[in-house]
């Protein structure tokens, strides 16, 4: 639940990886390399799980109007209002019987006759578009703010950590939704909300890398070889960062899920009658008695996603650091 | 900067007292199940009463009190002059009887001589002067006070309330002053007042926890006999499911307005162990066009595409009760002879082409609100089916408030309680272009010189008549779209004696007993 969460109870990563050749030019090095870390990862089965069910979301997410009609995502029927799955209205029935091709309630429908299904898999859309953007925007500014206080050291640090550590003391979703109430509703606000609030968690997480990396001997002999800043921070700094981060980006794509749902959840986020997964489980939250499905499926939805960048992103950071596992 | 600021510090405050209000709920409806299962054991007769509110009070000054609901609540403790009955008579209350003058502006009273106020002080003409002159002066009273002048005390027992034009429906409104005890209001401060109000009312009140509840005890002194209810307990519940919950499990015995919801009522209907009623309630919905920026064609084409039953099922799950005017039967302007536009969309559609107008993009700006959300999702799709794309504008309720006078938009909402022996202030109100709840932006000189009128007329013929030919304008011009009346409904405990659904939601619980 508390995004904060990923920060704490993780064993500490090993920035660098294991010994990565300075200027790795060398092609059938890096391929090798991938290949052991893509046979580590596969090692454990429930990060395999993990991803099999992401990417069945994703395909489910992108091919979405091939077998789906969109114009159901938003139909409202007076007479399908809340049937349970798998069931027709009667209404329904009639026109099947008249020939018409009616689509099966798999998950039912819910207090507006909408298919909740079909709005669930349009709904990966929006929940999966907020989250991969935000972990986009943030994994960048933090890597710019990250290298820049850990690489320059000095006044920079001081002061961009000074703001980082401010910044944290807001509660996460507390400033999120401030952001939003004073921006207004909308996706492209939600999604500026959250990277600003998620920024300061990765500015963290690159500088701490950026800190052991940079006192690395490599780094020293191509300083020694008179190569600039710029050259030494794209060339061999970010390159050797990149392992932790993309496992806090992995796990933090889950806390994405979830934020984005709780606020849309409060009727901060995607506007209706877009689907978003937090706002189908308010918008059912009423109907919870006489038709649990209706809250079911979009929390599920949720939780299964969520659960499933957890794994993917445990097993990427077990992949990465090989010390940590046997 | 500043405004993120603000926004954050109130948003911080908002769920702390949130927070607060959640734990004590369950810590108050504890103790409750305790006094039930006691009572319940030993078989004696009850005497006591729970019953849940929706939201908490934020003063219990009765002439400050922002809400209908609050309102309602204190006419337990404080009695008017009058009041209005269920059949919306005025019939006497502190005042025995009275006589206007022949040009309608001065009204004298004879007061009923022997009542006590809950602390012990003789109920005088002083009290009577201080609390109309309270009530002329107080914002919040305004629509119910504005023709209020003056108030002159003849002797101890007879006063004489004078207007400043003759308002033929000034005696209907008279019961918002509620008449407090002069001494003592000018023995505390404001802020004491409003913490510990003292009237002539039924019920005295005990103890008022903030976000947890209210208790009153009966007044045994009261001078309409004392009531059977000899002690009431108030907790404030905001969410309908634990209201609901609350109340299956037998830790209240009432609940309506804002603790109850359609869903949670048709869910209580089916519970045996629990008895409901719902009759038609007081408020009334519309779909507001912004006159300014709409032309007729258009709204009157708008008007045709509207499902209202459907409406009424999506957003009242069916309990609403829908209508083409404001106004019911024996109300001063009811009328059947009116411009009705009933769900036609093909024909919709033909007057938008007509109009020019098509591919048209309005805007929906709403008060955010469960009900108010799925009315937006239900116009939404109706307006696509004729080709008009709604995009909704919802913002905090607070704001639509502060807003909806110059705010920017095409279409709002508003819902009106109307005054059940009063056309005039609800009408002058919405449809005066000076009115202050005038959500169609109507700027019609007919309609203002018709109002105007209506208002200072003392004879009741001519303003039926007037109000008709009002509705007539409205409807031709198709200002807004009538929706329904919402349903007003009561959920309760079968023993409870006495207990029916009242149309304004004015709960008089002298009238309940076990």
């Amino acid at each position: 639940m508390n995004p904060l969460s990923y920060k704490s109870g993780r064993a500490p990563l090993s920035p660098g990886g294991p010994a990565h050749p300075a200027p790795a030019e060398d092609e059938e090095f890096i391929a090798q390399e991938h290949f052991e870390l893509w046979h580590r990862f596969c090692e454990n089965k429930t990060a395999v799980f993990g991803l099999v069910v992401l990417v069945i979301i994703i395909l489910a997410a992108l091919t979405a109007n091939l077998f789906l009609d969109p114009n159901l995502v938003t139909l409202q029927d007076a007479y399908s209002r809340g049937l349970a799955p798998f069931q027709h209205s009667e209404a329904e029935l009639e026109r099947i019987a008249a020939g018409e091709s009616i689509i099966t309630h798999i998950l039912g429908t819910d207090g507006y006759g909408r298919d909740i299904f079909v709005r669930i898999i349009f709904g990966a859309r929006s929940s999966l578009t907020i989250a991969f953007a935000t972990i986009a925007i943030s994994c960048v500014a933090g890597l710019i703010f990250g290298v820049g206080a850990g690489y320059f050291g000095g006044v920079l640090d001081t002061v961009v950590m000074r703001i980082v550590d401010v910044f944290m003391c807001l509660p996460p979703l507390l400033f999120s939704l401030s952001i939003v109430s004073a921006l207004g509703n909308g996706m492209g606000n939600l999604i500026l909300a959250v990277s600003i609030t998620m920024t300061p968690f990765f500015t963290r997480v690159v500088r701490a890398t950026v800190l052991s990396v940079a006192s690395m001997d490599y780094i020293e002999a191509a300083r020694a070889n008179g190569a600039t800043h710029l050259h030494i921070i794209l060339r061999h700094l970010i390159p050797n960062c990149m392992g932790p981060i993309i496992v806090e980006a992995t796990i933090s794509l889950s806390s994405m899920i979830m934020i984005a749902a709780g606020l849309s959840f409060i009727g901060m986020g995607v506007l209706p009658p877009s689907p978003e997964w937090g706002a189908m489980l308010n918008e059912s939250r009423e109907f919870m008695r006489d038709a649990p499905w209706m809250v079911l499926a979009p929390g599920l939805t949720i939780m299964i996603t969520a659960l499933s960048f957890n794994l993917v992103g445990d097993g990427l950071r077990d992949a990465l650091d090989p010390r940590l596992k046997k | 900067m500043k405004r993120l600021l603000a926004l954050a510090l109130a948003l911080a405050m908002s769920l702390s007292l949130a927070a607060c209000g959640g734990g004590g709920e369950t810590q108050n409806t504890g103790t409750e199940t305790n006094t039930g299962t006691e009572t319940g054991t030993t078989g004696e007769t009850r005497d006591d009463l729970t019953v849940i509110l929706g939201a908490d009070f934020t003063t219990l000054d009765p002439q400050k009190l922002p809400a209908v609901a609050d309102i309602n609540f204190c006419t337990n403790i404080f009695d008017g002059l009058v009041a209005l009955n269920e059949d919306n008579e005025v019939v006497p209350m502190l005042a025995t009887d009275w006589e206007p003058s022949e040009d309608g502006l001065h009204y004298t009273f004879h007061l009923r001589e022997g009542v006590k106020f809950h602390n012990g002080n003789d109920f005088t003409a002083d009290d009577v002067k201080l609390s109309v002159e309270r009530f002329r002066d107080q914002s919040w009273m305004q629509f119910a006070s504005f023709a209020v002048d003056s108030c002159d005390i003849v002797d101890d027992y007879t006063v004489t309330i004078n207007l400043k034009y003759a308002y033929g429906n000034f005696i209907n409104m008279l019961w918002y002053c509620a008449i407090i005890d002069s001494d003592y209001y000018n023995s505390v401060s404001e802020e004491e007042f409003a913490r510990n109000p003292v009237g002539t009312g039924p019920f005295k009140f005990m103890e008022w926890v903030p976000a947890q509840h209210i208790t009153l005890a009966a007044n045994e002194d009261y001078w309409d006999g004392a009531p059977a209810m000899k002690e009431i307990t108030f907790n404030f519940i905001s969410d309908v499911n634990t209201a609901l919950i609350a109340m299956e499990t037998g830790q209240a015995d009432m609940v309506f307005g804002t603790a109850l919801s359609a869903t949670t009522f048709l869910q209580a209907q089916e519970n045996e162990d629990l008895a409901t009623d719902s009759t038609v309630g007081n408020s009334f919905y519309f779909v507001n066009f912004n006159s300014d920026r709409i032309s007729k064609e258009v709204r009157q084409a708008l008007s045709y595409a509207i499902d209202r039953e459907v409406i009424n099922v999506m957003v009242n799950e069916g309990t609403g009760y829908v209508g083409d005017i404001p106004l019911v039967e024996g109300q001063e302007g009811y009328t059947t002879d009116i411009t009705t536009y009933e769900y036609d969309p093909d024909k919709a559609k033909e007057l938008l082409a007509a109009a020019g107008t098509e591919g048209l993009t309005l805007t929906f700006f709403y008060g955010e609100s469960a009900d108010n959300t799925k009315l937006g999702q239900s116009l939404q799709s109706q307006f696509a089916n004729v080709g008009v794309n709604l995009e909704l504008q919802p913002v905090e309720s607070g704001t639509w408030w502060a807003t909806f006078g110059d705010g920017d938009y095409d279409i709002s909402r508003g819902g009106y309680p109307m005054e059940a022996a009063n056309t005039d202030s609800c009408y002058y109100d919405m449809f005066h272009s000076t009115g202050t709840f005038n959500v169609s932006r109507i700027n019609n000189p007919e309609i203002d010189a018709l109002l105007d009128e209506a208002r200072v007329s003392l004879d009741s013929e001519r303003r039926n008549e007037i109000y008709i030919q009002v509705n007539q304008i409205l409807s031709e011009e198709a200002y807004y779209i009538p929706l329904y009346f919402s349903a007003s409904m009561l959920v309760y405990n079968p023993d409870l004696q006495g207990a029916h659904a009242v149309s304004t939601q004015n709960y008089q619980y002298k009238d309940l007993s076990w």
